[in-house]
């Protein structure tokens, strides 16, 4: 086999993976409460995505003054784009986030803090009760010269919205006995451990398995959360911290997300694996190996096994 | 927009959506990304409705302006946020020549080229596109898709030197 045929179907594996979404996130048609969102947002940034739906693409486009519409939707000439675009990875915390809208649009951090204690104007569904934190949708964002730090962070709220309807997150959490926002906690969880995305099931398991133990939860990535560190594991004096994101002092969840959650990390939330599970961890970093246990002994095993890895490194 | 139009273009959404995004999704390499592409295209060509009346002209209209976006939209993109591939070449492989794992190592040297360069070899080998057919879409000249393609191919063997042993398994 030659590279030209192996490329061939190393593409054609890649296109057959991936599930394109059904097409009602490109038709979607949203009702919500009017928000003053201009038209050249709505093309610029492809938007609050999905509330493109043909009736904005179909109001927008022939009510109003073709002067407007030709400012909204730029020609194909490639040099069109003054606008930056953002990526908010999956997982992302918001004091990242702003970091580093700060040092693109060059406003101050303190300005989207403020733009972020406004739920109501960022659009957060009620169950968010009024914290963004979980709720910038990943995915990337366009920027354009004149947007406010609060259209910025709508943008990706208004993002948020379709993707909770497709997760189907708030009959899933109905079901699973927990609030929305408990879930998306638990996803932002997941996410931040899971070294692989296959892993998110079986990690969203662990922790339900403990919470409905009255386990503590004892999960390093919220501790580091709760004091804005960043790293894989904690040192002692850590554990100790006094904050609500300290789960090895606390029981139950944290008080909110811990960052924001994509996809996958939200479906593992609503859909763990099925197993005993009460252990993992993290035996390879470097591989991103996540082993999974039932029992103490095993549990004490696999922290055996990793840090036999650790020494031999 | 008119109503016929406006039928005729939510047909070719439900109708072509999932293969744009599939195209979107090679192209891009990351599904959010996929999704704004495709959608962001669609808006475009809703805004040329007048000069498409030709439901015909619908898919080849997006599937430009997707190509274009591509390639200027993602050159700019990389230069401001880090994007990450996921994973490395080096975290696979391990010398292991089955094809599964060279589909993987291939994957990886993909995600390392550049957007332009993917978007060729994702128009000729995906697409089936004749390099004539790519210098028309993105309105450069033959000779310089040519190249660009020789260029990329190479790249890839490059940066995943397992990638020329494939040859030896003719």
């Amino acid at each position: 086999m030659n590279i030209e045929n192996l490329l061939r179907e190393t593409l054609s594996d890649m296109a057959d993976e991936e599930q394109p979404p059904a097409p009602g996130r490109f038709l979607q048609v949203h009702e919500r409460r009017p928000r003053r969102r201009s038209l050249a947002l709505v093309a610029a940034s492809a938007v609050a995505a999905l509330a493109v739906g043909s009736t904005l693409v179909v109001q927008g486009l022939s009510s109003r003054a073709p002067g407007d519409v030709a400012a909204a939707v730029p020609s194909l000439a490639p040099e069109r784009h003054s606008a930056a675009t953002i990526t908010v990875v999956e997982g992302m915390r918001l004091s990242q986030l702003f970091k580093k809208l700060s040092s693109l649009t060059g406003k101050p951090v303190a300005e989207f803090e403020q733009a972020a204690k406004d739920g109501t104007a960022l659009g957060l569904p009620t169950y968010a009760e009024g914290a963004l934190e979980g709720f910038a949708l990943p995915g990337t964002y366009e920027l354009s010269p004149t947007m406010s730090p609060s259209e910025i962070l709508r943008a990706m709220v208004a993002r948020f919205g379709p993707a909770a309807e497709e997760t189907n997150l708030v009959d899933g959490a109905r079901r699973a006995g927990r609030t929305p926002l408990e879930i998306l906690t638990i996803a932002s969880i997941v996410q931040a451990e899971a070294g692989r995305h296959e892993d998110m099931p079986k990690i969203a398991r662990v922790i339900y398995n403990r919470l409905n133990r009255k386990m503590r939860l004892q999960l390093d990535s919220t501790v580091l959360y709760g004091l804005d560190k960043y790293g894989v594991s904690v040192v002692l004096k850590d554990l100790k911290s006094p904050s609500p994101y300290n789960t090895y002092r606390r029981f139950g969840l944290p008080p909110g997300p811990i960052g924001n959650p994509g996809y996958d990390a939200i479906r593992a939330a609503l859909k763990p694996a099925t197993g005993p599970w009460l252990f993992y961890v993290n035996t390879d970093p470097k591989q991103r190996i996540t082993k999974f246990a039932t029992s103490e002994s095993d549990f004490a095993k696999l922290v055996e096994e990793r840090d036999k890895k650790r020494g031999t490194r | 927009m008119d109503p016929g139009f406006e039928a005729a273009f939510r047909h070719f959404i439900v109708d072509r959506s999932g293969a744009l995004f599939r195209t979107a999704y090679l192209l891009t390499g990351d599904r959010h990304a996929a999704e704004d592409l495709v959608q962001s295209a669609l808006v475009k060509t809703a805004a040329k409705w007048r000069s498409l009346r030709d439901p015909a002209a619908i898919e080849g209209y997006v599937r430009r302006v997707m190509y274009h976006e591509q390639v200027s939209w993602w050159r700019r993109r990389s230069r401001v946020v880090e994007v990450s591939a996921g994973w490395l070449p080096d975290q696979i492989g391990d010398g292991h020549a089955d094809v599964v794992d060279l589909r993987m190592v291939m994957r990886a040297a993909l995600a390392r080229l550049t957007p332009r360069q993917r978007t060729m070899l994702v128009l000729r080998y995906f697409e089936d596109l004749s390099e004539t057919e790519i210098a028309r879409l993105l309105g450069i000249r033959v000779g310089s898709v040519r190249s660009q393609i020789y260029r990329s191919l190479e790249r890839l063997k490059k940066t995943a030197p397992e990638l020329t042993i494939v040859r030896e398994f003719g």
